[in-house]
């Protein structure tokens, strides 16, 4: 798999190929508030990473934009579309898929059935073709085929996730700690797959707690603290911003 | 001993049929976590519409099957839609009252409309009966037993081999996850009560040739229904097919074999001992 | 006196007087009727309406009552004034019977239980030849008229005895509501693990109300049998009886003293009327209209007619949150106070491991808190802090390790003797019991290790506990809004009162879990100055935060847990500087 740490900050874009846009987003549960205006955008073919102490609210931010949660005030606009109150089937369809944060797997279905799953709202009739050609993509999936989900370690599992996501061919995929417990040849195994998937036109927002692995694969980045976003700006600049590692570790300034 | 293995086999076959009738009560809770206490009165109701079905037209319970099974899954679909999805995100006790009231709104409203008269066949001739492993077994016993086990066959061929069954799984796995699959998970729980209704009611037009059918049935099967998901696991469709087998054995053995009018205290008593022991079922796992 | 006991007392001493003024007999029979039912409805409400475990097998007790009368009586001559008491002690232990093994299941179980109790014990009633089995049982009718023995030919006596007996019940129930045991029993009701960690035994209130529930029962069943003169297992354990009780507390309003009279009155005489207006013809309208109300009642009034009248009008809550702290945050405050001297271990924790499934939550921890001490516990998310918590306190078995809380091990204690050996904690996200006030809430985190049932019944807080829930409330600014139910607090403030109740009993352990997550940063400041000067006052804690600004002021030490282990420890300062917790944290 690809090991290209070098951000493609090069490739050009124009202003308008803007895919998701969230303008003043504000959302939480019940009475509380956990995401305080947030504003941002990903443009097409982008990777974008979140980064953020714990509970800034990175993970409600991606339940928010596919709709687990409705906001309550702001706009969420993909591809021109306002999608803020729709359900998560029907933000599916309209091209943005979800990793969700700790393996979004069904233990007690085996691998293909898994797969062909994550094709459910698919109606044409090569599903079937499609998974034996992400199969072969993932040798060790295809070993597995024929076992439940449960048995797959955490990186196998995160391979299936994202062999889901290639039976749907989005235009976003939102992608909740990747690399969470994964040991670090599984995380660039991972990151490999990130990059096929941003070659075949697909944008990603990456919420990462692995910061400096996360930054090194992006082309842009937002810092998010307490609900609000703090910073952004490419990869390296976040880096190397001083403030961002006081907001990690409380290092006094 | 022959007298023990008489009843050992009267038991599975029975216990066949009782796994039919827990079926759908276990399969609601593994899908969406509701107990719907009101379970046994759809099987009262099945009973109620063979036996009109055959004192009114005659008609044969093996032809009532194609009639009142699509009846009940509709049923089911409409308890859903006008109850139960209103109790979705209610605490656990206000979906225990509301099916407590669908019980009594469903057994009076049988009471209003049939009386409280115990009606069934009563025909003068005792029905062929063939031998299993040498023991007679009555012929609509043995039909009865033979598709509830083929019941419990398709619904198992349905979840495991077809793209919906596979999608209800998947709301029972994980509703968030199977919502970003982009499964609506609402029509599927529409669907797993329509599936539980119409299986309960299957098991009634089966038990109807040889049982009798008043407005207050409902307790026994529900006791008996009850006692199987607890013994073979809350949510688990093995857990009622072997649950059901137990309970049918249990009532039948000791029930022979010690006192008959007290079979049911049996199945109540293993009901209460699997509680203390074991009360995540033979089948279920540990929490 | 509040307006509902005044109105209650005075109602009474008007329907006392009601048979005098009236001499209509079918009302009479109707209100005999309602005041039975209603009694059975008030003993429900013990056990379903306070503690929330639903039964539906109350005509088991109440059948039991009737039984014990009737039989007593017929064969041996003994006065109900004696079998009555027999009658409810046999439905005291067939009530613990069946509560024993499914308390401690969740709560589905019990009322499946005792479903299938009421099909049982009528089954075996309806076979057994002593107690007349299906033909039923006759009262002797030579007693009639006799005060000793409770029957008359006339209908004001058994009038009067019904409504002395409905008193009683709503009595009972009045004294639990007013004292502690309401308190703890709507606080069971619901959040149950919370409560227990608070250190309260809650299967011991369960099966207490759940005993006191069938005695009262079974004392109905005895008056009734007494009336009607004639029972069998259809009129005395139907289902229809439990349902009734149900059906009484769920529409007057549940965890109510004036719910189930009012639903008895609205119930019984509704029912009673429809049956006569309607006939032969009617038979078991009532109790499809009662099926009906049920679905209704719980989907849309869960109050019932009493929440109707009471609603509470939408509370302005003061937007006290963090006001009057200190703006500067954390960091301006008093800085961190010298750590303590080697003190002995609090919390000792050795080779403890946890594993869910095919992941390892804890895996081999060893950790020591020591007296006096503030100790941060950090990682990032999935590390297995929390599940740490858990093994601490008993919400969860470890796989394997010992844990030593003042010496004491607590492997294996159910979670209320874990608290006794002197811990309480808070959870990430708040746990409250949203329906009980503020001060309610407060209450129910007061010592439980000497309090025994019959106290907790009679009385109220004990002066300690008030004085020092007073104290903590002033000072975190919560004490203008004590009355308020806790639901109605701000988030900020409801954390507050996590905090407040952890603290309330001086307990030698607090763990804390994020108490400074999704808080304002004025709030976290105040958050953090309270933490101290509890401290100050004795109070070690263990917290687990994420907000480092906040712990790393705050606490004297800091360990460090990744992927389960825990992988360094020192002082913040040493931590930020820890090459490992920074990679780990940080990333490569």
């Amino acid at each position: 798999m690809s090991d290209d740490p070098t951000p493609t900050s090069a490739v050009a874009r124009s202003a308008d190929d803007v895919l998701l846009e969230l303008a003043d987003v504000h959302a939480g549960y019940d009475r509380r508030e956990v995401i305080r205006g947030v504003s941002l955008h990903v443009r097409a073919a982008e990777i974008v990473a979140m980064i953020g102490p714990n509970g800034a609210g990175k993970s409600t931010l991606l339940k928010t934009i596919f709709g687990f949660l409705v906001p309550s005030a702001g706009a969420i606009r993909f591809a021109g579309e306002p999608i803020a109150g729709r359900t998560p089937p029907e933000v599916l369809r309209r091209g943005i898929c979800y990793v969700m944060q700790g393996y979004s797997i069904l233990p007690n279905l085996t691998v293909e059935e898994n797969l062909e799953l994550g094709a459910y709202i698919r109606t044409d009739r090569r599903v079937r073709e499609d998974v034996a050609r992400v199969l072969d993509l993932f040798p060790i999936l295809r070993e597995r085929r024929r076992q439940r989900a449960r048995v797959l370690s955490g990186g196998e599992r995160r391979m299936l996730e994202l062999a889901r996501v290639l039976l749907l061919s989005p235009r976003l995929v939102l992608f909740d700690e990747p690399t969470i417990g994964l040991a670090p040849r599984v995380i660039d195994e991972v990151y490999g797959i990130v990059h096929d998937l941003r070659a075949r036109g697909i944008a990603l927002l990456i919420v990462e707690q692995n910061a400096r692995t996360a930054l090194r694969h992006a082309d842009r980045a937002y810092v998010l603290e307490q609900g609000r976003v703090r910073f952004e700006g490419s990869g390296e600049e976040i880096l190397h911003h001083p403030e961002v590692q006081q907001a990690y570790l409380g290092l006094q300034r | 001993m022959d007298l023990f293995f008489h009843a050992a086999v009267n038991g599975v076959v029975l216990g066949l049929v009782y796994a039919l009738v827990a079926l759908g009560l276990s399969f609601i809770w593994g899908v969406m976590d509701v107990v719907n206490l009101a379970h046994a009165e759809y099987l009262m109701l099945a009973l109620y519409a063979t036996y009109w079905l055959w004192a009114l037209g005659r008609v044969d319970p093996a032809l009532a099957v194609p009639v009142v099974v699509p009846l009940f899954f509709l049923l089911g679909w409409l308890t859903y839609r006008l109850l139960v999805r209103h109790l979705l995100r209610a605490p656990l006790a206000t979906q225990i009252f509301a099916t407590f009231g669908l019980l009594f709104f469903l057994r009076y409203s049988a009471f209003a409309a049939f009386g409280p008269n115990v009606r069934g066949t009563l025909e003068a001739a005792p029905p062929a009966s063939l031998s299993v492993l040498g023991v007679p077994i009555a012929a609509p016993k043995l039909a009865a037993a033979v598709v509830s086990l083929a019941a419990f066959g398709a619904l198992a061929l349905f979840l495991r081999r077809t793209k919906t069954g596979r999608a209800l799984q998947a709301v029972a796995q994980n509703r968030d996850v199977a919502l970003a699959l982009g499964i609506p998970a609402e029509g599927m729980y529409a669907l797993a009560w329509g599936i539980a209704i119409a299986s309960v009611a299957l098991a009634g037009v089966l038990l109807f040739p040889f049982y009798q059918v008043s407005p207050t049935i409902g307790d026994a099967f529900l006791l008996i229904a009850f006692a199987s998901v607890v013994l073979g696991g809350f949510g688990r469709v093995d857990g009622a097919l072997v649950g059901g087998i137990c309970i049918g054995m249990v009532e039948n053995v000791l029930g022979t074999l010690l006192l008959p009018t007290f079979k049911l205290l049996f199945v109540f008593a293993v009901f209460v001992l699997i509680l203390l022991v074991r009360p995540e079922g033979l089948v279920g796992e540990p929490q | 006196m509040t307006r509902t006991t005044r109105f209650l007392l005075g109602a009474g001493v008007l329907s006392a007087l009601l048979p005098l003024a009236v001499r209509d007999s079918f009302l009479h029979n109707a209100l005999i009727l309602a005041f039975l039912f209603g009694t059975t409805a008030q003993a429900w409400n013990l056990i379903g309406g306070y503690a929330g475990q639903i039964s539906f097998g109350h005509a088991v007790f109440f059948g039991l009552g009737a039984y014990a009368a009737a039989v007593l009586l017929g064969r041996y001559g003994i006065s109900p004034w004696l079998s009555m008491w027999a009658g409810a002690a046999v439905a005291v232990l067939v009530s613990l019977a069946i509560g024993f093994p499914t308390f401690r299941l969740r709560r589905h179980f019990f009322a499946l239980a005792t479903l299938a109790l009421a099909e049982i014990v009528r089954i075996l009633f309806l076979n057994w030849p002593y107690v007349g089995a299906a033909v039923g049982f006759y009262l002797p009718l030579e007693y009639r008229n006799r005060p000793a023995y409770l029957m008359w030919d006339a209908k004001p006596p058994y009038y009067l005895t019904a409504l002395a007996l409905f008193l009683l019940a709503t009595l009972v129930v009045w004294i639990v509501d007013r004292h502690r045991a309401g308190v703890y029993l709507r606080a069971i009701n619901q959040d149950e693990d919370a409560v227990e960690m608070l250190g309260l035994p809650t299967r011991r209130y369960k099966l207490y109300a759940m005993a006191l529930s069938a005695a009262l029962t079974a004392l109905a069943g005895t008056v009734y049998a007494l009336y009607v003169l004639y029972i069998d297992p259809y009129n005395v354990m139907a289902g229809r009886i439990s349902l009734l009780a149900v059906v009484i507390a769920l529409i007057g309003g549940r965890a109510t003293v004036a719910g189930p009279a009012l639903g008895a009155l609205f119930i019984v005489l509704l029912s009673e009327y429809t049956r006569s207006w309607l006939g032969g013809l009617g038979a078991g309208a009532d109790f499809i209209l009662f099926g009906a109300l049920v679905m209704l009642v719980s989907i849309r009034e869960p109050g019932g007619l009493v929440g109707l009248f009471t609603r509470r009008p939408a509370v302005d809550v003061p937007a006290s949150e963090g006001a009057g702290g200190n703006p500067a945050g954390p960091g301006a405050g008093p800085m961190r106070t010298a750590p303590p001297s080697a003190g002995d271990a609090v919390l000792r924790v050795e080779g403890l491991s946890k594993r869910f499934g095919g992941v390892q939550a804890v895996r081999n921890a060893t950790l020591t808190v020591r007296r006096g001490e503030i100790c941060g516990l950090i990682g990032p998310n999935g590390a297995g802090k929390t599940t740490l918590f858990e093994c601490i306190t008993g919400f969860v078995r470890p796989d394997a390790g010992a844990v030593r809380v003042d010496g004491r091990a607590v492997v294996g204690l159910p979670p209320h003797r874990i608290a006794w050996a002197d811990l309480s904690r808070t959870f990430q996200a708040v746990r409250l019991f949203g329906d009980l006030t503020a001060w309610e809430n407060l209450m129910c985190a007061q010592e439980h290790r000497r309090e025994g049932l019959w106290e907790a019944t009679v009385c109220g807080h004990p002066a300690p506990a008030v004085m020092r829930g007073r104290m903590l409330l002033e000072s975190f600014g919560l004490w203008g809004l004590r009355d308020l139910p806790s639901a109605a607090l701000s988030y900020g403030q409801q954390k507050l009162l996590s905090l407040a109740m952890a603290v309330l009993r001086r307990p030698a352990l607090v763990l804390l879990d994020e108490p400074a997550a999704g808080v304002n940063p004025v709030l976290v400041g105040e958050i953090a100055r309270h933490i101290r000067r509890l401290n100050a006052e004795g109070i070690t804690f263990l917290i687990i935060e994420h907000n480092m600004e906040f712990i790393m002021a705050l606490a004297h030490r800091i360990v460090f847990m990744a992927g389960g282990e825990i992988v360094a420890e020192g002082t913040p300062e040493a931590i930020q500087r820890n090459e490992v917790v920074r990679e780990l944290y940080y990333g490569r």
